[in-house]
């Protein structure tokens, strides 16, 4: 009910519930400015990276919310952009893997996540690069996802993975081989790619 | 299977994504099997992350810190009222458990007294029932009362 709130709704509710808020805020320090802010700068890749590890974007919404909330629940304080940032992916990681291991998992296909717009070479695109990633095991899309794209270091990644640094190398090696062998059984080259 | 190491492959990826590939990294990319796959998937990972939705596309912030605060105030509440709740399970353990050992000390004067209470009516069902009537009747009762009892204090602690 609360999502489908327009925006001068949820400029109500906000400010009613001002009042009543003030005893959590005071206990994690973090105030509703500075945390729109740090917001701003983490949900979109965020966002991304939950989108692709699950292969479901409704999914990604839900659990993009329950990183923040555990981040507030927890109290956290930012140190600084890099200490926010490998935080939050090590919370989003968490409830990834928790997502995988409930038995009462929605099994949505990634193809049945919601339509991409756009032109058409790029929805097509999408399509295949979601084809490709059902193929990857959840360890290996969040592997290349927080290596390429986030391009967090070895170390950042086996911390955010629960892994050994030492192991890093190779599992991305081998995730990024089984990716290079499946662009090609999908005929994706370099061509559609630019 | 073991990573072969090319120590090109971080500035190749650096150049690819400001979109500068000069002749001798195609060169090395043409020679280096490493590299080319990790371009190759560079590219269409990179590809895939520009898609990414706006922020504005994204839950809004101030719903997400609103719900935050009510999660964060609904946790205070339960840890604040976990000792009362504790205490309600526990007398209710204890009434039930005293009910039973009341029951069980009073047995033989409860049936006495039921059995000269209803003893007329009862004969009745007694002679079809495996067990005595006010055998019956007292399981009944006791349930009844139980159940009553149960719902009372329900709806008071609801209240």
């Amino acid at each position: 009910m609360l999502w489908s709130m327009s925006g001068a709704g949820t400029a109500a509710v906000t400010s009613n519930f001002g009042a009543v808020a003030t005893e959590p805020q005071e206990r994690t320090g973090m105030d509703e400015a500075a945390f729109r802010e740090l917001y701003q700068r983490t949900a979109r890749p965020l966002w991304g990276y939950l989108a692709r590890a699950t292969g479901n974007d409704a999914l990604a919404d839900d659990l993009l919310q329950e990183t923040f909330f555990r981040m507030i629940r927890a109290g956290f304080q930012p140190e600084s952009d890099d200490h926010a940032r490998n935080f939050l992916f090590k919370v989003a990681t968490n409830l990834v893997r928790d997502y995988y291991r409930s038995p009462k998992r929605d099994t949505l296909p990634l193809e049945h996540s919601p339509a991409v717009d756009g032109p058409e070479h790029r929805v097509r695109l999408r399509r295949d690069v979601q084809r490709i990633f059902k193929n990857l095991k959840p360890r290996e899309r969040e592997l290349l996802w927080l290596g390429h794209v986030e391009q967090f270091s070895h170390r950042e990644i086996a911390e955010i993975l629960g892994l050994k640094p030492g192991s890093i190398r190779l599992l991305l090696f081998r995730a990024r081989r089984k990716l290079a062998a499946l662009m090609e059984e999908a005929n994706l080259g370099p061509e559609v790619l630019q | 299977m073991k990573p072969a190491k090319c120590q090109s492959e971080k500035p190749i990826l650096r150049e690819s994504r400001l979109g500068l590939l000069s002749d001798s990294t195609q060169d090395h990319l043409a020679a280096c099997d490493s590299c080319s796959t990790a371009l190759r998937v560079d590219r269409l990972l990179q590809s895939d992350a520009s898609q990414t939705p706006a922020l504005e596309q994204l839950p809004d912030p101030t719903i997400v810190w609103w719900r935050s605060q009510q999660q964060a105030r609904l946790l205070q509440t339960e840890r604040a009222t976990l000792p009362i709740r504790l205490a309600e399970r526990l007398a209710l353990v204890l009434g039930a458990l005293g009910l039973v050992i009341g029951l069980t000390l009073t047995w033989p004067m409860l049936q006495a007294t039921l059995n000269q209470w209803v003893g007329g009516w009862v004969r009745g069902f007694s002679q079809t029932l495996p067990l005595q009537g006010s055998s019956w009747i007292l399981a009944l009762s006791c349930s009844l009362f139980v159940l009553v009892g149960f719902g009372l204090y329900t709806q008071a602690a609801d209240q």
